[in-house]
């Protein structure tokens, strides 16, 4: 074929194709107008959506956690309203008028769409709107499921809130299934099990009248509730937790595990805010203030601190693991400081330990001691097995955010701050002080792994998912991320020093009556009169059931050990506790 | 056929200057006809964007079409020979944007099309149709070359692929088709062998069951509602439903401009870019909709009438490459709005609003524009 045929066989495509659409629209336009132009006519109905309900969060005893309320939320249809109708609706509402017009700004739906102007209001919201029904053109009164947490600040971090779907949140989920108007888990668990919580949306097919308001149902698609969630949390000793941190004013964080499983028994950090105001909304002051004294950040997962004495296990075990010392017959002896390249350091107690073996050395926290034993190890090993002991990685609890620790060696600090390592740094990360800083949950998973003989776990939250009708989806497992290779004669010379240190001073106050307990405290001074404290134990030791980690940040207590009666407070209440033993909430919410 | 890739016999231009030669030979018409389409569809987007009173997207609109048109007058005055040397640079930077996007873009309504450069977003599978019209047109007119015919079959393949499975994956399956479409009417018109682009066709048609299984769920929806408007009565069937009364009610004569009474009906999310053509059946009416079609027609032939006289194979080969492009993008768009074709993100030429699909294609009308003014038939001498 030469060109021009093939360039006439084209011009008869081109027709064809454009034949074709214009056949298709005379049929849609032309012979079918008719019928169209009656369905465009009559075509008043509109596609609603309506919240599912959030499935309910349970303790390990089945208590309510959080659970959707149902609640009165006023709605308002931009396309419709009349602005001269504010003060009206302004006075019905109970909020100012400038506050309503804001919303109608940041309002990112359709104009005629009703966008949600304030939720969580009682019946009698609804009696007032009635009242006024013909004068407020656009407005709507529905009810709206409103999460609500029975203990307020209790599981403020654990549980986390819900919240508004932000233009962000919305830009990456809108493809599944999200609009502007939903609710979304912000934190914590909330955020964490989104999509086995949310649900399904209802869908109605609604029938409108000539200003937009729904006159009935024509088709609808019942809305399908979220799965429930039972926790491994018990309510008690979470109360316990945090009443000790309130009661003696200490910010910083407490966790009581099952070093066997991974499963957290009780986790609270301090400050917290209560989640139910974050549901009803928050003003930009109180939110302020709440981030200014760091109360959004649960300190147990998302921050770190430096671990003190408590990092002289990594040491011993760095030390025992790589040959360095022979533990029968290695001994230090402590006058109560060293001196090391021409700087004198100073052991905790300046009077001297005298002769410390290893096992005296870990029960007395003998600083001396464990300076001259870290220049032995040398920064590398030590970090090699902070690392191995699970201290510079993610735990892989089941919350949003977590952090991970920070481990340094002399590359780090030549990469971070362009300076050389001394023996110092060495010395300071031998007693997990310098730069050495650590989250919480990861020091207790470290711990959980020496009380179970080397299994390092990943800690968890949720026990059990169960579908509405009850069918249950998910079960824990307990998951060991890695199986640490430390022989049982390192763990046992570990064990025999933290238990020898609950017979000495204050630290004796750890212990129950009639259990044994294994304990290590820890001591990192951030000022000259401000430290991070730490307790972490277990007991009883020959078969742990519950590992329990008290941390205070900022701390005007000098030692480690003021934490023990704290921890052994917590101890006492689960070996003492009867199972049946539920708390009544500490305020009951109503919408 | 002229294979004018020798620079001396190109550039001499007989019977008087280049002005001479620009005044004489440039394609008016054609650009008329553009303008036209321009026009008329800025008249629709000022009442697809009635919700805004701030009509930002129609002013925004107005600068990308003055903008367009310098450029396709710029590109229109080079000759277009230069585009064999800028071909394959283009194709690979086209590749390299694609998997940007793939890495670093982020996501809007579930897929992933646009790339921040700075502040400007850009959509690189724009950039890539062009880009395979310009491999693919220097490939297949390239016969100097001592290549088999089934070799040269094979390397234009290889050429389409990766950009078409780029583009897939963001995903945009709209494009993806059009890229592969391009492939067969530029097949037709080189010296490829009937035989191989037919049994090529064939293999794709045999293996659309197979494609099935590569479908995303919505993608496959979207098809299933056609053939079944009860697959998804609230989803898309209720969309679908919605877009058909819009189009259908609008009639013979239309409900008048700016009288659209569906457009409070919440189904259409993109009204002012694909799905313009459905603002404009509904208020302009089969009359309304007729002039579009015609307009399109009409660009259609007069760019068949430069692939006809362009003086070298390559040329013809843009030309039919663009060309196929609007035709795929046509076919679809309206398809889609009229209830033939499964939905997919394809804009309307010259009709939907869109910073990069208006450069594009205005680009390419210089590129047609281009191949229209370098040639010498029509010159008036004596011998032509």
């Amino acid at each position: 074929m030469g060109k021009a045929q093939r360039v006439f066989v084209f011009s008869v495509v081109v027709v064809a194709v454009l034949a074709i659409l214009l056949g298709r629209l005379f049929f849609l336009q032309v012979v079918q107008g008719y019928n169209y132009q009656e369905a465009s006519e009559e075509n008043r109905t509109r596609l609603a959506t309506s919240p599912a309900l959030r499935g309910t969060i349970y303790d390990r005893e089945g208590v309510v956690l959080a659970k959707d309320l149902a609640t009165y939320s006023v709605k308002l249809t931009p396309e419709h309203f009349d602005p001269a109708k504010l003060p009206l609706l302004a006075q019905i509402t109970g909020m100012p008028v400038d506050e309503i017009q804001a919303k109608l700004e940041e309002n990112n739906l359709p104009d005629w769409e009703p966008f949600t102007l304030r939720t969580g209001l009682g019946e009698e919201v609804v009696q007032k709107v009635e009242e006024q029904r013909l004068d407020l053109p656009g407005i709507s009164v529905s009810i709206e499921p409103q999460r609500s947490y029975p203990y307020d600040n209790l599981f403020a971090h654990l549980v986390g809130y819900t919240g508004n779907i932000s233009a962000l949140e919305l830009n990456r989920l809108e493809s599944s299934g999200y609009t502007g108007a939903d609710t979304i888990g912000k934190t914590g668990l909330e955020k964490a099990y989104e999509d086995w919580l949310k649900g399904e949306k209802g869908k109605q097919i609604l029938e409108v009248n000539a200003i937009g308001q729904p006159v009935r149902v024509l088709n609808e698609i019942e809305q399908i509730p979220g799965d429930d969630m039972t926790l491994s949390i018990d309510l008690k000793l979470q109360q316990q937790a945090r009443q000790i941190m309130v009661d003696n004013q200490m910010n910083g964080s407490i966790i009581c595990m099952n070093p066997q499983t991974g499963a957290i028994l009780a986790m609270v950090s301090t400050p917290d805010f209560n989640p139910n105001d974050f549901v009803k909304g928050i003003s930009q002051k109180e939110y302020e203030t709440l981030t200014a004294s760091n109360a959004l950040i649960p300190k147990a997962t998302q921050d770190r601190f430096p671990p003190g004495s408590t990092f002289k296990v990594v040491t011993t075990a760095a030390a025992l693991e790589e040959g360095v010392i022979d533990p029968e017959t290695y001994s230090v002896f402590c006058p109560g400081y060293i001196d090391v390249g021409g700087h004198r350091f100073y052991c905790w107690q300046t009077s001297g330990h005298g002769t410390q073996n290893l096992i005296d050395a870990i029960a007395n926290s003998c600083n001396v001691f464990f300076y001259t034993l870290s220049l032995e190890v040398g920064p590398e090993r030590l970090a090699k097995w902070a690392g191995i002991l699970g201290l510079d990685e993610y735990t892989g609890v089941d919350l949003p955010d977590e952090a991970k620790g920070v481990i340094p060696t002399p590359a780090w600090k030549w990469e971070q701050l362009e300076e050389p390592w001394y023996p110092g740094d060495t010395m300071n990360m031998g007693i997990g002080q310098g730069d050495v800083a650590v989250t919480p949950l990861a020091l207790a998973t470290t711990y959980a792994a020496i009380a179970n003989g080397g299994k390092l776990l990943t800690p968890y939250l949720v026990e059990e998912i169960r579908s509405p009708d009850g069918t249950i989806l998910k079960n824990a497992q307990t998951t060991v991320r890695a199986e640490v290779p430390f022989s049982q004669r390192t763990v046992d010379i570990l064990r025999q020093g933290m238990v020898k240190a609950t017979t000495l001073g204050t630290t004796q106050q750890v212990k129950p009556s009639g259990i044994s307990v294994a304990a290590k405290t820890g001591t990192a001074l951030i000022t000259s009169d401000k430290q991070d404290i730490w307790i972490c134990a277990y007991a009883p030791v020959e078969n742990p059931q519950i590992l329990v980690l008290v941390m205070n940040e900022y701390s005007t207590l000098i030692y480690g050990s003021y934490l023990a009666p704290f921890a052994g407070q917590l101890l006492n209440t689960y070996f003492s506790e009867t199972p049946t033993a539920t708390a009544t909430p500490t305020s009951t919410l109503t919408p | 056929m002229n294979q004018a890739q020798d620079a001396s016999s190109r550039g001499a231009f007989v019977g008087g200057s280049r002005l001479t030669q620009v005044r004489r030979n440039f394609n008016r018409p054609l650009l008329i006809v553009v303008f036209f389409l321009l026009a008329y569809g800025l008249f629709v987007l000022f009442s697809a964007t009635s919700q805004d009173p701030r009509h930002s997207a129609f002013y925004w609109q107005i600068a990308f079409a003055a903008v367009g048109t310098g450029l396709a007058i710029w590109v229109a005055l080079i000759d277009y020979h230069i585009w064999l040397k800028l071909a394959y640079p283009l194709y690979f930077i086209a590749l390299i944007l694609l998997l940007g996007v793939l890495l670093f873009a982020p996501e809007v309504f579930g897929a992933q099309r646009w790339l921040n450069i700075g502040p400007i977003p850009i959509q690189p599978s724009e950039i890539a149709k062009v880009a395979v019209i310009l491999v693919l047109a220097k490939e297949l007119s390239g016969s100097k070359e001592r290549i088999g015919p089934f070799v040269r079959f094979l390397r234009v393949l290889a050429v389409i692929i990766l950009p078409i499975l780029l583009i897939y994956e963001q995903p945009d399956l709209g494009t993806s088709i059009v890229v592969l479409f391009l492939f067969f009417p530029m097949c037709s018109f080189a010296a490829i062998r009937p035989l191989y682009t037919l049994s090529f066709f064939g293999a794709i048609l045999a293996s659309t069951p197979l494609f099935w299984h590569f479908l995303r769920e919505y993608q496959r929806n979207r098809i299933l509602v056609l053939l079944d408007p009860t697959v998804d009565p609230l989803g898309i069937g209720y969309n679908l439903r919605q877009a058909l009364i819009t189009i259908g009610s609008g009639g013979f004569l239309g409900k008048g401009y700016l009288q659209g009474t569906q457009k409070q009906l919440q189904f259409l999310p993109v009204r002012h870019t694909d799905f313009i053509f459905s603002v404009l059946a509904e208020e302009l009416g089969f009359l309304g909709v007729t002039l579009l079609l015609s307009l399109y027609a009409a660009l259609f032939l007069l760019v068949l009438r430069v692939a006809q006289q362009a003086e070298d194979e390559f040329g013809t080969l843009l030309v039919i490459g663009i060309l196929g492009m609007w035709m795929c993008h046509v076919f679809i768009n309206i398809g889609m709005n009229a209830g033939i074709m499964p939905v997919t993100g394809i804009w309307l030429p010259f009709f939907s609003y869109g910073g990069a699909s208006t450069l594009i294609n205005l680009i390419s009308v210089g590129i047609i524009l281009s191949v229209s003014l370098h040639r010498r038939r029509f010159m008036f001498y004596p011998g032509a």
